[in-house]
């Protein structure tokens, strides 16, 4: 026995006032879900039922939680790296330190990669320091990139010659050089252009930052990305 | 124009040749002093040209005065870094990455508070600063004056400082709507006029890092 359409529209929205969903409904009462729609649209749910109704939905719920549960895993595993730089900066190594005072300084706050650039001598070299001995880092692991501000071929060269021989790196280590026509003044002041080093490492960019945390006495969540 | 101006810079190049001064070249062409500059300074003065004039003696003396003092302010640096102290190499090491290299005055600027009151934790307790010495210049990127007070506050309150430590806020000029959700506190300057702090940092980080830089000793 079909109830009359009248009384199933009534209860269609009475229900959906207390925050049903479409789906919802149809399985209650039984009819077809293009109906449903159409009789209940007009109704303005609250924020709460809405919040309720997205979080259940697929593209909130089910469908996402494979994505949901490696952001927590990776979240995490950058937490325990942290920790890790926390653990050893209260060593007070002072190399460990300086070069961790040198990266919050200079270095890119990225989330997997670390990034530090300059074009002074000796911050690089002291630097490199910190990487190898400290840090344990390689020549295969780190990556440079040099910018210079001339587009002559010898030039170009000779500051790429430059950096390796003063960071003694292999060739290998190079990536693309970039370079650029700039006006006397830039040239003059950078005459060896720009050199940045890289390490593509999550464990080791995490390192630094939870240190950086330690031996400054502060808790900073951004840094968590 | 462009071609008056090639005329006239191989003119100038024939002055330099013949060891004109800058400034000698910039009144007899009645040009500017830097618009020479920037043209004539890759020309090498032969060395017969080279003034050496008797009336510079006085200020090569003074200038040799205080360049003994700067190197024994940087030597006092070296001392104190010997000690190993973490919060002094911490800000040293901070200073060489974030700070301006000049000669009298120690100039720091960051939007980032920890850093700054990590920097500040450096200045009173490693190198006994006191806040009358300690001068704030605040950049912003608003115009709102209510907004600005706030930011001033928010700094002064931050370091505990008395409000007449600040000195004049910098408005930034430009499109800074995006700037100014980024760095909704503005930067901080922190500067302090003396040289004698300046060169001991300077004299530290050298000492730290395990190199020698005579440009620093300006």
């Amino acid at each position: 026995m079909v109830k009359p359409k009248k009384a199933l529209q009534e209860e269609a929205r009475r229900l959906r006032r207390d925050g049903k969903s479409v789906n919802e409904i149809v399985a209650i009462l039984g009819v077809a879900k293009s109906s449903v729609s159409i009789w209940v649209r007009d109704i303005q749910l609250t924020e709460e039922q809405q919040n309720v109704l997205k979080h259940r939905g697929r593209q909130y719920g089910m469908g996402n939680a494979g994505a949901q549960a490696n952001t927590e895993r990776f979240r995490t595993m950058r937490q325990a790296y942290q920790q890790a730089g926390r653990e050893k900066a209260r060593e007070m190594r002072p190399l460990h330190l300086a070069g961790c005072m040198l990266y919050w300084a200079e270095g890119s706050k990225n989330r997997h990669r670390m990034e530090f650039v300059n074009a002074n001598p000796h911050m690089m070299l002291f630097f490199l320091r910190f990487l190898r001995e400290e840090m344990a880092i390689g020549n295969p692991l780190i990556k440079l990139n040099i910018h210079c501000h001339t587009d002559e071929p010898n030039e170009i060269q000779r500051i790429i010659q430059y950096w390796l021989n003063l960071l003694q790196l292999p060739a290998s280590c190079l990536r693309k050089t970039y370079y650029k026509e700039s006006g006397a003044l830039k040239r003059k002041r950078l005459p060896n252009g720009v050199c940045g080093i890289r390490v593509e490492s999550t464990e080791l960019t995490h390192h630094i930052l939870g240190a950086i945390q330690e031996y400054g006495g502060f808790d900073n969540p951004d840094w968590l990305f | 124009m462009q071609e008056f101006k090639w005329r006239t810079l191989k003119r100038q190049g024939d002055y330099r040749e013949k060891g004109l001064s800058i400034a000698e070249i910039a009144i007899r062409l009645n040009i500017s002093f830097h618009t020479v500059s920037t043209w004539v300074n890759n020309i090498e003065i032969v060395d017969q040209f080279k003034q050496n004039s008797g009336n510079s003696l006085g200020s090569k003396a003074l200038s040799e005065k205080y360049k003994a003092k700067r190197l024994e302010y940087q030597n006092a640096g070296r001392e104190k870094a010997k000690e190993n102290r973490p919060l002094h190499l911490a800000g040293c090491m901070l200073y060489w990455g974030e700070g301006a290299k000049n000669r009298n005055k120690l100039v720091f600027i960051n939007s980032d508070p920890n850093m700054l009151l990590l920097y500040m934790r450096f200045l009173r307790e490693e190198l006994g600063i006191e806040d009358k010495d300690i001068k704030l210049y605040i950049q912003c990127h608003t115009t709102d004056t209510n907004e600005i007070k706030e930011i001033e506050q928010y700094w002064t309150r931050l370091f505990n400082l008395p409000s007449n430590a600040l000195r004049k806020t910098t408005i930034k000029k430009g499109n800074f709507e995006r700037k100014h959700n980024i760095y909704k506190n503005g930067f901080c300057a922190v500067v302090i006029y003396k040289t004698e702090l300046i060169q001991h940092i300077y004299g530290a980080i050298q000492e730290y890092s395990g190199h020698s830089d005579p440009d620093w000793l300006l």
